[in-house]
């Protein structure tokens, strides 16, 4: 018997629910990223489960778009956080908070 | 045809924007070169057009060049409509236009602003071709606004005396007062026919089967707010007070705007508008009235004004009176006749005035005048050709229009009952006496000036003068297109003019054909002989009074307190001032200043600065510079979309 | 092949827990990359084989190497004091609990409303083909993004920023 899509999908939630603990937790700017790249990843599972589930491909189709727009962003935000270690020499978000007033 | 017409308009605004934009760093004879060049050639296409629609035997012809406005199902074209009525008009505007321009060039060459004035005067004769061509109400609007701006742009033409400026806010204003009403019917008309479209709103007019009403139908309500705008444009009562002071701009702009044209817009639009008034009996009655009241109340004015300008504003108000008498008893073509001799012999007026005037170094008040006939005899000979039109003086131009009014309002198909020919033959007395007392004091009796003075006056350059003599002829023999029926000859202008009233209700066409048909014979001669004995009464009075005991404008403050209060114009400026301005101002500066601005506006303005900043303390603690506290609220939003996914799409 | 896919599922939350609780950076973007090479086989096994071996490429490649490059630029062997604020954590971890509660409740009710198990099995033509045609505008409007990701990274690259972050600092 094959396995459900249903249980790819709560892996799926596991899996986002852990990256927001992470995101919420940790204060280590780079590791909170890693966290966001990890809820990204949950979605992408998600998506392909249900693209499985409706035999449509339009799931894996927006899983390679997000798959593009995530290395976007790890290339800005990354650049972004060279940016604030410079300035700071510090990569605690507790730490940071010039955007107060 | 179509490339014909829309230049008509185009030229002199071209010859504005030329001469409003460069004309500074023109010559001055460039300057009216371009001016009178572009009304010239308009005026030459005028004519054109008139020969090609008399040989093409239409009713009328509807040129749309573009869209204009389009808003749902409300549209408007920018489009023209060439009739009769719009062909006459079209041959008075650009004719007397163009020998108005002519004339300015001598009158104004001294002048500082040359170029501004002939900008004007092209931007006012485009305005004013815009108004007579359109084919639909809201353009039509726009050539009413476009000479009401530039009436007031050439009112306060000597911006730098107080006394022009505010004549041309008071037109301003004025007008505007009487535009609200026009608006207003404006809408109502398209809320009622859902077009404004001359030929869509007359035929539906005609289709949906609108009757004569006998009460304030709709058709009324329309009417009446129509007049109100057409009382402030052209100067009825109760809104006539701005044009004697008018008077304060050059006087081309007094013959060509506050005489000849722009002031007729309001009859022309009525005349367009007949459809609806014959439709409205009681509308026509105020529109009657009201022009009746006007023409015999202004003339009384004249009678004892001092400066020679007045004189004749008086008689303006008093002549587009008539004009609206004529309206009011359904002859509109009498209307439209009169507006035409109308607007040569009072340009005449105007023009010779001015021709007096710049010999005399800006001196208007008659008192200083008298026996200028040896020094302007031109100037003089052309005068008593308009005086004579004006008076009403058989052969004359005025005499026939005039007359046509008078019996028309005497056998009134309307309400049938003589008011307004008893307060028109009245009025027609009290012009020809206030006219001849003008031609007296001015150009006869012994010379009040100094022999300084004297010495300087001369006739007018010979671009003036030939001007002059134009119009004399226009008003001596421009009333030979509508005879009266007595003579035998057929009146060709009411013929001309017939496809235009092709809107009006079968009913009431045959009831106007059976009053007028149904006259006795003689009757129509006898009041023309009533007229005739009514001016030359008129005459005989200024004569005694004025050439035998030569009487001068002082003498006149010798009948006490009939005179204080016809010289005073009854004190109506004052009573406005009273009773309108002052409480506005009052409730202007208590109410609306100290109260609305200060206290509403002001507080809602300020209390919404409070509000924000109070409510941005608080929230501003939100922004604590933590960027994990935003994660958690951006969760906290997750949670809220979530839960209304599952109330809203989760069964 | 079942047993494979429950090992692999396993092993990605094994791995992302693992990422709660590193206290050295370097360890965290490893077990990063394993839990992304484990969804790249769950992928896979899903006949999503084009997405999956992107994801081993893009992600647990090209992104990882970026996240290392970083770290070892930044910090490479500093360890954190702790792994995460004492004070607030049981409180995250309580509105998370309830996101997950609520996702799960999305997921139980959608299951019940969709339970066609469609067998058409898809291959990467069928996948190119509606991406180059339904999704042509979508797919060249990423790229512009990419192409505009590039150029802001060369500019937050370039030494000069720093004045003017500095600046900001400042005031």
């Amino acid at each position: 018997m094959r396995i459900t899509p249903d249980f790819f999908v709560i892996l799926s939630v596991i899996l986002f629910t852990i990256g927001l603990i992470g995101v919420l937790i940790r204060r280590n700017l780079i590791i909170i990223f890693m966290f966001i790249e990890l809820m990204l990843n949950a979605v992408n599972l998600s998506f392909i489960a249900y693209s499985y589930k409706l035999g449509q491909v339009d799931g894996q189709i927006y899983v390679f778009f997000v798959m593009v727009l995530a290395a976007v962003e790890v290339a800005v935000g990354l650049g972004l956080i060279m940016l604030i270690y410079r300035n700071k020499k510090t990569l605690d978000v507790d730490d940071i908070n010039i955007m107060k007033n | 045809m179509k490339t014909l017409l829309i230049f008509i308009p185009i030229l002199p605004l071209a010859g504005f924007l030329l001469n409003g934009i460069f004309g500074r760093s023109f010559p001055k004879k460039l300057v009216h070169r371009i001016a009178i060049g572009t009304t010239g050639i308009s005026f030459l296409l005028v004519v054109i057009t008139f020969f090609k629609f008399l040989s093409l035997h239409t009713e009328s012809i509807v040129i749309n060049y573009f869209t204009w406005i389009k808003a749902g199902d409300f549209v408007a074209n920018f489009g023209f409509l060439l009739d009769p009525l719009s062909m006459v008009m079209l041959l008075v505007v650009s004719g007397v236009g163009f020998l108005i321009h002519i004339y300015s060039i001598g009158y104004m060459w001294n002048d500082i602003g040359y170029n501004r004035f002939f900008a004007y005067l092209n931007l006012f004769m485009f305005s004013m071709l815009v108004l007579v061509l359109a084919n639909n109400y809201l353009l039509l609007f726009v050539g009413w606004e476009g000479v009401g701006l530039c009436s007031y742009l050439l009112i306060g033409f000597y911006f730098h005396k107080k006394s022009a400026s505010d004549a041309g806010k008071k037109a301003f204003i004025v007008n505007r007062i009487g535009d609200f009403g026009f608006v207003v019917g404006l809408m109502l008309m398209f809320f009622t026919f859902r077009s404004l479209d001359f030929n869509t709103i007359f035929t539906s007019i005609v289709k949906k089967g609108y009757g004569v009403e006998s009460g304030w139908g709709v058709l009324t309500v329309i009417a009446v707010l129509l007049f109100i705008g057409a009382t402030g444009k052209s100067a009825q009562i109760p809104l006539y007070v701005w044009l004697p002071d008018a008077m304060e701009g050059p006087t081309p702009v007094s013959a060509l705007i506050h005489a000849a044209t722009m002031v007729t817009a309001g009859v022309y639009m009525i005349t367009r508008s007949n459809a609806i008034y014959s439709r409205a009996p009681h509308a026509l009655f105020i529109v009657g009235l009201i022009g009746s009241l006007t023409a015999l109340y202004a003339a009384t004015i004249g009678i004892f004004q001092r400066d020679i300008k007045r004189v004749l504003a008086y008689s303006t108000v008093s002549q587009l009176g008539y004009m609206f008498t004529a309206l009011g008893v359904m002859a509109f073509s009498a209307g439209i006749f009169h507006l035409m001799t109308h607007a040569f012999f009072k340009a005449l007026l105007f023009l010779g005035s001015g021709s007096v005037i710049l010999a005399l170094h800006h001196e208007q008040d008659m008192q200083n005048m008298g026996g200028l006939k040896k020094y302007l005899p031109i100037t003089c000979l052309s005068m008593w050709a308009a005086t004579l039109a004006i008076s009403g003086i058989p052969i004359f131009a005025g005499f026939f229009s005039k007359d046509e009014i008078l019996w028309r309002s005497k056998i009134d198909p309307v309400k049938g009952h003589m008011i307004f020919y008893i307060l028109g033959t009245v009025a027609a007395l009290i012009t020809a006496l206030y006219m001849f007392r003008l031609m007296f004091l001015t150009f006869h009796g012994k010379s009040r000036m100094s022999e300084e003075k004297l010495s300087h006056v001369h006739e007018s350059p010979k671009s003036m003068t030939s001007v002059l003599i134009i119009l004399a002829i226009l008003s001596t023999i421009g009333g030979f297109v509508g005879m009266p029926g007595w003579t035998g000859f057929p009146n060709v202008f009411e013929k001309f003019l017939d496809p235009v009233f092709r809107f009006m209700p079968q009913k009431v066409v045959s009831h106007l054909h059976h009053v007028v048909e149904s006259q006795p014979a003689g009757k129509e001669l006898l009041v023309t002989l009533i007229s005739i004995v009514v001016a030359g009464l008129g005459v005989l009075i200024a004569y005694i009074i004025y050439i035998k005991k030569e009487a001068l404008p002082k003498d006149e403050e010798k009948l006490g307190f009939i005179y204080k209060l016809i010289y005073n114009k009854y004190y109506v400026d004052e009573i406005y001032n009273f009773f309108v301005i002052q409480p506005i101002k009052w409730f202007s500066t208590n109410v609306l200043w100290k109260i609305v601005d200060v206290a509403v506006i002001d507080g809602i303005v300020n209390g919404y600065a409070y509000l924000t900043e109070g409510l941005s303390t608080v929230v501003a603690r939100i922004q604590n510079g933590f960027i994990r506290s935003y994660i958690g609220w951006i969760v906290l939003g997750g949670i809220g979309i979530l839960y209304y996914i599952i109330l809203n799409f989760i069964r | 092949m079942n047993i494979l896919v429950y090992v692999f599922a396993v092993l990605s939350v094994i791995f992302a827990i693992n990422m709660l609780f590193q206290k050295k950076m370097v360890n965290v973007a490893l077990s990063l990359m394993g839990c992304m090479a484990s969804l790249a086989v769950l992928f896979i096994s899903l006949y999503a084989t084009f997405v999956g071996l992107l994801q081993l490429v893009v992600y647990a490649g090209a992104v990882m190497v970026l996240f290392l490059i970083i770290i070892s630029l930044v910090d490479p062997f500093g360890k954190i004091k702790y792994a995460f604020s004492s004070k607030l954590w049981a409180f995250f971890t309580g509105i998370v609990g309830i996101i997950f509660g609520l996702l799960v409740y999305v997921i139980y009710k959608s299951h019940k409303a969709i339970n066609t198990i469609a067998s058409s099995k898809f291959d990467i033509k069928a996948l190119s083909h509606r991406l180059f045609t339904v999704y042509l505008l979508p797919f060249e409007v990423v790229s512009i993004l990419i192409m505009v990701g590039i150029i802001g990274a060369i500019y937050f690259g370039k030494k000069n920023l720093d004045s003017g972050e500095k600046d900001e600092d400042n005031s």
